[in-house]
């Protein structure tokens, strides 16, 4: 099912055309075919996500990209040039899907190091950096080296190096694995965000859930084909079907509502009670939490006061 | 404009590269134990009639090249063939660095540790010379050996007091002790000094930063063990090469091709010039040093080219 065709514009920040892997054996022999003349494109200021199972060739397609692997066949432009091109590279940002980190590096040095391989001034660059850092709420890891630290801060330490260069596109492949929920909410927040500023972004996704909040467009692989591609909405949507939300209503209003709806479409209509995500109840919960722990006197304080009453 | 920012590039990825390796315990292990095993030696052998110079400088050297190969192998086998496989390169690739600068800068990261190494090593086989010749009228040179085990202590305390990373504290402090032990004797036991060694641990760190190349470029396509474990054989061969194949090469073609593509490391290797009071020339240096540039240069070419074309992730 392609529900939508390939539109070959020519402002497109990735373009794919017919692009094939192989993966060869020892011999020369073909082994794997990781993408079998895939077609897609990446809009510019678009979040599109890249779906599939394991081993449908999500990262194979994304290590293309980056230059890392060669093509067998096809053509692929990343912003207009070849991914191999090292000038195409200073506007693009990379998580990788595991967070590969020099582990005996702090989160600053591991941040310094990355920014010195953009064309960027000192001042400019530790600009950069502490506003990164604090945005990854890393800014009090001191000394402390990247491979002591959990898998989410590896995390944020990953996803703050791929925004280092402040890129115009930005390819993420899971950027929400190993991160809570609050740290997943605050993720999808700041990619939104980005997009919003004009960036376009690539990422790649299990978590079906952070996809459909996010994402503008998707393409869904398997076994290195393209199987699905086009609009969230034109791909999810159920044009038969409508929906009206409002408040609860007395028993007799409803009853007439229905009669009138029943009375139009000649169907039994189905009534149920919108239910919020399990993300939103658990940050909301959260929130409360953290508020009503804020409001706590000092453990200490409240030792003293419970010992002299 | 285009050339300061690749330079700025690779000598980012070149002194990361050096810090990693710095920063691992293996890294430290070789260090600690070839220098507190170079100091110690005086104090290790015995019946020496007379020749304790000899024999301490001869052992220091000697381990200068074994734990030298123990270190490059490690830090080639680190640095490139893991970090392919890691993950760590194709996050590196990913920025604007072109396979070329990450190679070679990944090769300059190697040598500088190779170096540093040599520096050490060569300063302890100082220090155990001085103390072999001297330490007979001035006891006081048998705590030689806490040097390094001084350095660690050191570390132990900054590590304590400001939680900086241990490993790469005790290396600075190692090299810091043995740098200040080695300027006092130089001061105090100017007579007992070997200069004659500089060129002998210059040569020996020569042959390992041609080793780093070697290693480096073997595993653009080869995982570590096997890249390894071919380094280490040309290793051998290299220093057999003027018997297995240098007496063939006049008669014969295929023969003079192999010896000019092995590695002759008994180039780098003067122990017997320096017995008897003999003196390793400078000018000697300088045309090992040549071949060493020349034997890099090819061996840096093909493992660019190798990896040019790998797939690096």
């Amino acid at each position: 099912m392609q529900p939508e065709t390939m539109q070959n514009k020519p402002d497109a920040v990735i373009r794919a055309e017919g692009l094939t892997k192989v993966f060869k054996d020892f011999w020369g022999r073909p082994k794997v075919h990781a993408l079998d003349a895939v077609d897609f494109e990446v809009r510019p200021g678009e979040i599109f996500g890249l779906l599939g199972p394991n081993g449908a060739g999500k990262s194979t397609a994304i290590k293309l990209m980056l230059g890392l692997l060669y093509p067998t066949r096809g053509k692929l432009d990343v912003l207009g040039n070849s991914p191999r091109d090292v000038r195409t590279k200073e506007r693009i940002g990379y998580l990788p899907e595991e967070s590969h980190l020099y582990d005996y590096l702090t989160a600053r040095e591991t941040l310094t190091f990355y920014a010195r391989l953009f064309d960027m001034d000192n001042e400019t660059a530790r600009t950069r950096i502490d506003d990164l850092l604090q945005r990854a709420e890393l800014e009090e890891t001191g000394q402390r080296v990247v491979g002591e630290f959990s898998k989410g801060m590896r995390r944020r330490v990953g996803l703050a190096q791929a925004l280092v260069n402040n890129p115009d596109l930005l390819i993420l492949d899971e950027p929400t694995s190993g991160l809570d929920p609050i740290g997943c909410r605050q993720v999808k927040d700041l990619l939104t965000e980005l997009a919003r500023q004009g960036k376009t972004i690539l990422l790649c996704s299990h978590l079906l859930a952070d996809v459909e909040d996010i994402c503008d467009r998707i393409a869904i692989l398997y076994g290195g084909r393209i199987y699905a591609y086009g609009s969230m909405q034109g791909l999810l949507q159920q044009v038969h079907y409508s929906r009206v939300t409002f408040p609860e209503l007395a028993p007799p209003a409803m009853s007439k509502v229905l009669a009138q709806i029943r009375e139009a479409c000649g169907q039994e209509p189905e009534v149920d009670r919108p239910a919020q995500s399990l993300e939103q109840y658990f940050v909301d919960i959260v929130k409360q939490a953290q508020s009503a722990t804020d409001r706590l006197p000092p453990a200490v304080g409240a030792d003293d006061d419970a010992g002299t009453s | 404009m285009r050339i300061r920012i690749q330079i700025q590039r690779v000598a980012a990825i070149a002194r990361l590269s050096a810090v990693d390796i710095v920063r691992q315990p293996v890294f430290l292990l070789f260090v600690v134990t070839c220098t507190s095993l170079t100091t110690l030696l005086p104090l290790l052998l015995v019946h020496q009639f007379g020749e304790e110079g000899k024999m301490v400088r001869d052992s220091a050297l000697a381990f200068h090249f074994i734990f030298g190969l123990a270190v490059t192998s490690f830090a080639a086998g680190t640095t490139l063939a893991r970090e392919v496989a890691l993950g760590t390169a194709a996050t590196v690739l990913s920025k604007p660095v072109s396979r070329d600068a990450f190679f070679l800068a990944k090769f300059l990261g190697i040598a500088a540790v190779a170096i540093v190494f040599s520096i050490c090593q060569s300063m302890a086989t100082h220090i155990s010379h001085v103390v072999a010749l001297a330490s007979r009228h001035h006891r006081y040179l048998l705590a030689a050996p806490l040097i390094p085990a001084l350095g660690l202590c050191v570390a132990g305390l900054i590590n304590y007091t400001t939680r900086r990373p241990f490993v790469s504290s005790a290396f600075l402090c190692t090299a810091g002790a043995l740098a200040i032990a080695f300027g006092g004797l130089a001061f105090a036991h100017s007579a007992a000094m070997e200069w004659r060694l500089i060129p002998a641990n210059a040569l020996i760190a020569a042959a390992l930063v041609v080793l780093s190349g070697i290693l480096i470029s073997l595993s653009t396509r080869l995982r570590i063990v096997p890249a390894t474990a071919i380094g280490t054989a040309l290793l051998f061969v290299g220093l057999v090469s003027d018997f297995a194949v240098g007496r063939f090469a006049d008669s014969s073609i295929f023969a003079y091709l192999l010896y000019v593509m092995i590695p002759n490391w008994q180039h780098f290797w003067v122990t017997d010039g320096l017995s008897g009071g003999g003196v390793v020339p400078w000018s000697y240096v300088g045309q090992v040093v040549v071949y060493a540039a020349l034997y890099l240069a090819g061996t840096l070419s093909l493992g660019i080219i190798a990896f040019r074309f790998a797939d690096a992730a």
